[in-house]
This record gives C-alpha cells, structure tokens and sequence, in this order.
C-alpha cells in the first residue's frame, strides 16, 4: 500500500487544578503545515479531545498507509508519559513505523529521550523544516541522512545537530481545517464567548534564567508579519465567528513595529475582535505612548513575567527590568483597562529571596488594581537554562530515567530548599488571600446585591488586611468561612 | 446657541497624577488618574506658571490630580498662589483622609473650599468603587475639615444600580453640614463602549423631584461661563444641590470643529495645568497640549509665552454653545 499518510498525535494534558482547559494543538498544527502543502495526508489526533480507544482505532486503520508518527509533549501534565504510551501501541501494530518525539520536552533532553525503545527520531527546537525533511527521506525510504534539527537513535554526537529556527514566514499558515475548531473555542472574561488561541511568534530575544524558551530556542525569534498575523487573526475570526483571540507567543511584543503595525490593521480595518498576549514589562514600557492606539485595536488581556519582588532577584535571574519598571508597567495597564495577569517565581535559588518581599509587590501590583490576576509558581529547574547548573548544586536531583520526567511537572514543587510550610502560605496567598484584599470588579459587582454578605465581606476583609500586613496566613479561616458562605471556592 | 462668552475660564491644576486608589469610573488620561509619568512640577514652576496666567485674567484655581493631597506642600502651594494679584478663589478636590490632619493648615493657608469626591455613603460601595478607600477614615475628614471652618462641597458621580439610591441620603448628609452637592453625570470611558450602557443614569429624571422638594431653584454656570448650566436647588434642610447633566447642552471650542469626539461629553468646561505644566483645553485630546512649563524654563520671550496662552484662552473665548449635542447613546 502506497505511503501518505502522517498521523500527529498531541497526548492528553492530565486536567490537576493547574491546566484549567486545553487549547487548540497548534505545535502539531504548525508541523502539518508544510506537509499539507506538499500534498502529503495528515490526520490530527488530539488526546484531550477523543477517547483513547478512539484514537488508537483511527491509527489502526492508518498504520499501513503511514509514513510516520509525529508525537508532541510539553513539560508537565504527564503528556511524556501518555506519549510514551501511544507511541508502545503504535509500535505494537507496526514495529517498523518510525515516531518522532518533537516539543519542548523532546528539544532539551533529547539525549534521554533518545535511549527509549519506542522512539527513533527527536525533533529540536522549531520542528516545520527538519520533520518535513524528515518526512521526505522516509517516504524515499532514506533514513540517515543529516538532518539539521533531526536527532536518529543512530546519532552518534547529539551536540553536533544545530537546532533549527528558520524565519517563520516562510511557512505555509496552520491548516485549521485538518481539527475541529469549534472544540477549541472557549469563553474568555474579558476577551468574549468565542475565543481561539494562535500563535504569531516563536523563541523570546531575553535570556530569563529560569525560562525554558532560553533552552529551546537560545534567545532567538522569529515572528510572522504584521500583516500576515493580521491575516491570519482575520481570517479565524470571520470563518469561526470569534469575539477574541489569544496569542500563545511567549513574547508577542518584541517588535514594537510590528505590533503597531498589527494594531493599525485592526484599527483600519475595523475587525471588531479583543485580543491578548504576553510580554516582557520592557516591551510595554517602550509602547507606553502607542498603548492607547493598541488597546483601541482590541488588546484586552496581557501576560507579564513579573518574577519577583526583590531586586535582587531580578538581576540575578537576568530578568532585565527592575521592580520600579513592573510596577509602571501595571499602572499602564491599569490606565488603558488592559487586564493583566502577572506570573510570578518563589524558590529562585542563590538569591536567599525572601518570599515575603515577593507577597508584598503582589500586594502593590493588586493594589493598583484588584482585576490583574497573580499567578505565583514556585521555581521549576529545566535542564539548558542559565540558572540549572547552580541549582543543581544546590541539592536539585534532576529526573534521570524517562519514568521520572513522566511525572515532572513545574506547577509542583521541585526544590528541596522550598518547605511545605512555604508552600501552603503562597498557595493560600495567592489563590486566596491577595484577590479578597484586593478583589476584582466582577466579584464586587456580585455581592453588592447581597447584603449579608457584603456586610461580612467587608468585616472579614479588615482581618485579611491584617493578616497580609504581617504575613501570616496559617489557618485561613476567612477562606472557609466565605467558602461555607458562598457555597464554593469563590476566586 | 450663544456665542461667546467674552470670559476666561477657571484654571484646574493637576498638581500630581499619582493616587492612591482606582475609582472605576476614573479615565485614563483623566484628570483624576492613578498613572503617574513621574513628571511633577514643583512648586516654584506652579507658582510661576499660575502667576503668568493669573496675569492673563486667570481668577478661580482648582487643585486637582490624582490625589493633590498625596504632595506634602499643598498648604504651602494655596498659601503662594493665594497670593497673587488676580486670584480670587482656589480649591481643592480631594478623596484623601489626609484633609482632616491639615484642615487647620489648609484654612490658614487661605484655600477658599474643598470639594469631597464623595460618591457614597455606604462603606461597600465607597470600597467598591474605589478598590482601595476607607469611607470611614474620609468622613472622619469630612467633619474635621467643617470644624476647621471651611466651606465644604461634595461631587457625587450618580452611577445607575451603584449609587443612584443613595441620592435622597446624600443630600440629607450634605445639609448637615450646610453645603453643596454636585450630581455629576458618568462620563463615557474612552475604548470601552458598554461602560455608559451598564452605568449611565439620566439626570433629568431626578430633576423634578428636587424641584418640588426645594425652597428655591436658579441655573448656575461655571465660573468663566463655559461648561454645562446647571440647576440648583436650595433644599429645606441647608443642602444646595446641583445637578451637571452634560446632555442639556455645553460649550464647544474652534478646536472642537476637525475633532473625531465632537460632539463629546465634556466639550470645554476648564482650562487645565497638566501635572507636567502643559495647557489642555480638553481631557480627550492629548494632542494639542501647550508645553507652558518649557517655555517658561527655557526662558522663551514673553511675547511668544503671552501669544501661546492667548490662543489657548481664545478657544474659551470664542466657544459656542450647543443645546443638546450630546447623547449618550451616540
């Protein structure tokens, strides 16, 4: 039977609290693209979507028509392990059809991925041009020739294989048609009913100590066009009817033209769509003149690594913007009503940080205004990364073996040096205690119609106040108490 | 439709764009915005500037901000300009408790009234529009500063579903205390469309009520005659209240002509000072703005200065107005 056929498979995201929803598979999607265009047959498998029964029957089917299958997985969520198991089953039907580990996992610890039975090719880094060369060698039945960003089980020196980031406008856009959009579409907030994720960008030009984009990428970016994301976004939203849409870059704003650009499509057009995206707090601050032009375009919702409260975290991690430039960037934010989610890291090592230093900027950030939202993560070591080596010598083991990476996730703790104790007082801190001092508008908005509980409400808020002037939150009877009250967790 | 009032408009200072709180309804860009672009005039470049365009006819001062009271030398400040030839009144709009500390300081320093932005009575609400005030700790300044003796005025932004039934109650507490209360309208959120729809409240629907309730009733224009006409009512309980709803009509400027907003809610009603000493004929264009403070600094003839605060004064001058331009809706 004649070969054509690739199968794609994105492994199922294990839902803990930490991965709220899943969003379109657009790793896979990118990949497919270039294959699409050749003529090539792709079929997209989405673990969070479909039954696993379901999904191995489609492959059942295939597997003698296919050239090969592609497996992606992030850190975390046990995608490596559900991967791993696909890709057992896949080789149970046909031993000899070749799968290729791509994704963010796959570029930075290629060489243990390597050793697993079940994998014979690793994609690093940007996978569009090595996996569509790699995908024309195996239908000419030529597997080892050198492929730049191609690791084989035969590779002998894993160092010498460049990781690949070509300009991304080179590539053909996502081949939406190959899943079934209307799955993916969630409600947003602040963004609409009918909300999409897309990417425009990849890598980030910083060099964050901590970031896995350093290690994946090593610092380099590569965007599409103003006008092609334009485009894009234009097309998503008048094909699926979409209110909003959500860029996944890890740092849309690097160009400032562009995103001028970007927002003057918008604005000329007159696309009536929100959108969001993340950025470092530098790119704000140099678009703080043209911010009123961009929220105008529909920029409602940003993401900005704020990291720490101590400044001297700040230089250690190589973040490249003082707590002073955070907290403009916010009160821009505040200004132009852009509702920001600011992430923050505890648990950095060599800085002795103190977390309350870090609690206390949360406060100053919510201060300005109660509708950002915080996200505190505690630091997760991620092999390539500028701070990993000092980490490990700080009495960090990482993972050794594939089982161990299978049940790596950086919303969990993975240092020794953060104690339990630490960890349930930011967790509380912060899924609690920072939004009920400084609470958002849409819960006000709530309560203001019940009397007894905004006259609770406001007694008890004295006490949280209280309690995070003095950090002290052990015993959170305030969150049980509202929680009784209100029938459920409330923020 | 009058033409010309032939007067110069009060002047508004934003001493500082810092602030302490967030009122939801506050704008960006506004006078009353907590962003602060870390410019802040001093008090020697205020006084300096006011005293050039006290020379100009400038009589009625207002500080503003952001929060004026978060600068320390604000006694001081009413203290210098209060003594320049022209100057007939001065202001303050504040929201701070700190107004109580230094009610006595600010009475000796000659300021004329302060103007409570007081929108509740309600401790919930005065949270809830704020995100971060104590209505206890401002009421607490409210008494203070009568007992200091100065004249006392409250601006109650009426907002439909937050505030509009606290109105009978406010007037009762602003005839406590024998003073005025300004029912101002919610003013449109610039990027936000719905924000008028979910809490704009007509005034004129409270307007016959307060008449059949008052002893007496006149229209008052602000000072320099520009802004809205507003009704006021003298209530039997001491209170005057006034009533500021932009869609009877208000003044609109030769700028306002080539202008995207016009007919915009807040047409020209003031002359205002930018925390970083530029004119501003209006709050929704930035785009015009009169860099007074460099002028000044960088020593500029005195002819040219006095040419640059003419044109923007003609603006006023020469505004017109219209009865009924703006519609919410719109």
């Amino acid at each position: 039977m004649r070969r054509d056929t690739v199968i794609l498979y994105q492994p199922k995201v294990n839902f803990l609290p930490y991965y709220p929803c899943f969003w379109a598979p657009l790793s896979i999607l990118s990949v497919a693209a270039p294959l699409v265009e050749k003529g090539i047959k792709v079929i997209i498998l989405d673990g969070n979507l479909e039954e696993q029964t379901k999904d191995r029957a489609i492959v059942a089917e295939n597997v003698s028509r296919c050239i090969c299958v592609g497996i992606t997985s992030m850190i975390g969520g046990r995608q490596l392990e559900k991967g791993l198991d696909f890709a057992a089953y896949v080789k149970s039907l046909l031993v000899d059809l070749p799968i290729v580990f791509g994704g963010s996992l796959a570029s930075v610890i290629p060489d243990q991925l390597i050793t697993a039975p079940e994998i014979d090719f690793i994609i690093r880094g940007q996978g569009e041009k090595p996996f569509s060369d790699l995908v024309d060698n195996l239908v000419v039945g030529e597997d080892g020739n050198y492929i730049p960003g191609v690791i084989s089980r035969f590779t002998d020196n894993l160092g010498s294989i460049p990781m690949v980031l070509l300009d991304k406008n080179v590539f053909p856009p996502y081949p939406w048609h190959l899943i079934n959009v209307e799955k993916y579409i969630r409600q947003d907030r602040y963004l609409g009913q009918r909300v999409l994720n897309t990417v425009s960008s990849q890598g980030c030009p910083y060099g964050c100590g901590y970031c896995s984009e350093v290690a994946v990428y090593h610092r380099r970016w590569t965007a599409l066009t103003a006008k092609r994301t334009f485009e894009e976004v234009k097309y998503l939203a008048k094909t699926f009817a979409l209110e909003g849409v959500k860029f996944y870059d890890a740092n849309f704003f690097v160009n400032s033209k562009r995103v001028m650009e970007f927002a003057g499509y918008l604005l000329n057009d007159g696309l009536n769509i929100k959108w969001g995206a993340s950025a470092h707090p530098r790119d704000i601050l140099r678009l703080s003149s043209q911010l009123e032009d961009i929220k105008r375009s529909g920029l409602s919702r940003l993401l900005i690594g704020a990291e720490s409260g101590s400044p001297e975290a700040l230089v250690y991690i190589g973040k490249g913007c003082t707590t002073e430039e955070i907290l403009s960037v916010a009160e821009l934010c505040s200004k132009f009503r852009i509702v920001t989610a600011f992430t923050f890291i505890v648990g950095i090592p060599g800085t002795e940080e103190d977390i309350n230093v870090t609690l206390n900027m949360v406060l100053r950030i919510k201060k300005i205004s109660g509708d950002f939202d915080i996200k505190i993560h505690f630091y997760a070591p991620f092999p390539g990364t500028p701070l990993y080596r000092e980490t490990e010598e700080k009495g960090y083991h990482a993972p050794t073996s594939l089982r161990d990476w299978s049940v790596y996730d950086y919303y969990l703790i993975q240092t020794p040096w953060v104690s339990k104790r630490e960890e349930r007082k930011v967790r509380v801190f912060g899924d609690f205690y920072c939004d009920f001092l400084y609470p958002p508008s849409w819960f006000l908005d709530f309560i203001s119609e019940k009397p007894l509980v905004r006259w609770i409400y406001t007694y008890l808020r004295r006490l949280v106040e209280l309690r995070c002037k003095f950090h002290f939150y052990r015993v959170p009877l305030e969150r049980t108490w509202f929680k009784m009250l209100m029938g459920k967790d409330i923020f | 439709m009058k033409i010309g009032t032939k007067k110069t408009p009060h002047l508004r200072i934003c001493v500082t764009e810092r602030c302490p709180i967030s009122c939801f309804y506050c704008r960006p860009g506004g006078e009353a915005c907590r962003v602060s672009n870390k410019k802040e005039m001093t008090l020697r470049q205020i006084y300096q500037l006011v005293k050039i365009l006290a020379d100009q006819g400038i009589t009625h001062l207002k500080l503003t901000g952001g929060e004026p009271l978060l600068r320390n030398d604000i006694p001081k400040m009413t203290s210098a300009l209060k003594s320049l030839k022209g100057i007939a009144d001065i202001q303050l709009v504040t929201r701070s408790p700190k107004a109580g500390k230094i009610a006595e300081q600010l009475k000796d320093s000659g300021l004329d009234s302060i103007t409570f932005s007081l929108d509740t009575l309600d401790p919930f609400n005065f949270f809830r529009i704020t995100r971060n005030g104590r209505l206890d700790l401002l009421l607490k300044a409210v008494r203070k500063v009568y007992r200091a003796g100065l004249s006392l005025k409250f601006n109650m932004v009426v907002m439909r579903g937050v505030n509009d039934h606290e109105i009978p109650k406010m007037i009762e507490f602003t005839g406590h205390y024998s003073a005025t209360l300004k029912l101002l309208d919610l003013m449109n959120m610039p990027g936000d469309p719905k924000f008028l729809e979910y809490y704009y409240m007509p005034l004129d629907s409270i307007v016959p009520d307060l008449g059949e309730k008052a002893k007496s009733f006149s229209i008052e224009t602000p000072p320099g005659g520009v802004g809205t006409p507003m009704p006021k009512f003298l209530m039997p309980n001491g209170a005057t209240v006034l009533v500021k709803d932009a869609r009877v009509g208000t003044w609109y400027g030769d700028v306002c002509k080539e202008c995207k907003n016009f007919p915009c809610q807040d047409a020209i009603m003031a002359l205002r000072l930018t925390a970083d000493g530029c004119l501003q004929r209006c709050l929704l264009r930035q785009g015009n703005l009169v860099d007074l403070l460099s002028m000044v600094e960088n020593l500029e003839p005195e002819d040219k200065i006095k040419q640059a605060i003419d044109s923007v004064l003609d603006t006023f001058r020469k505004a017109i107005y219209h009865e009924k331009a703006w519609r919410p809706e719109n």
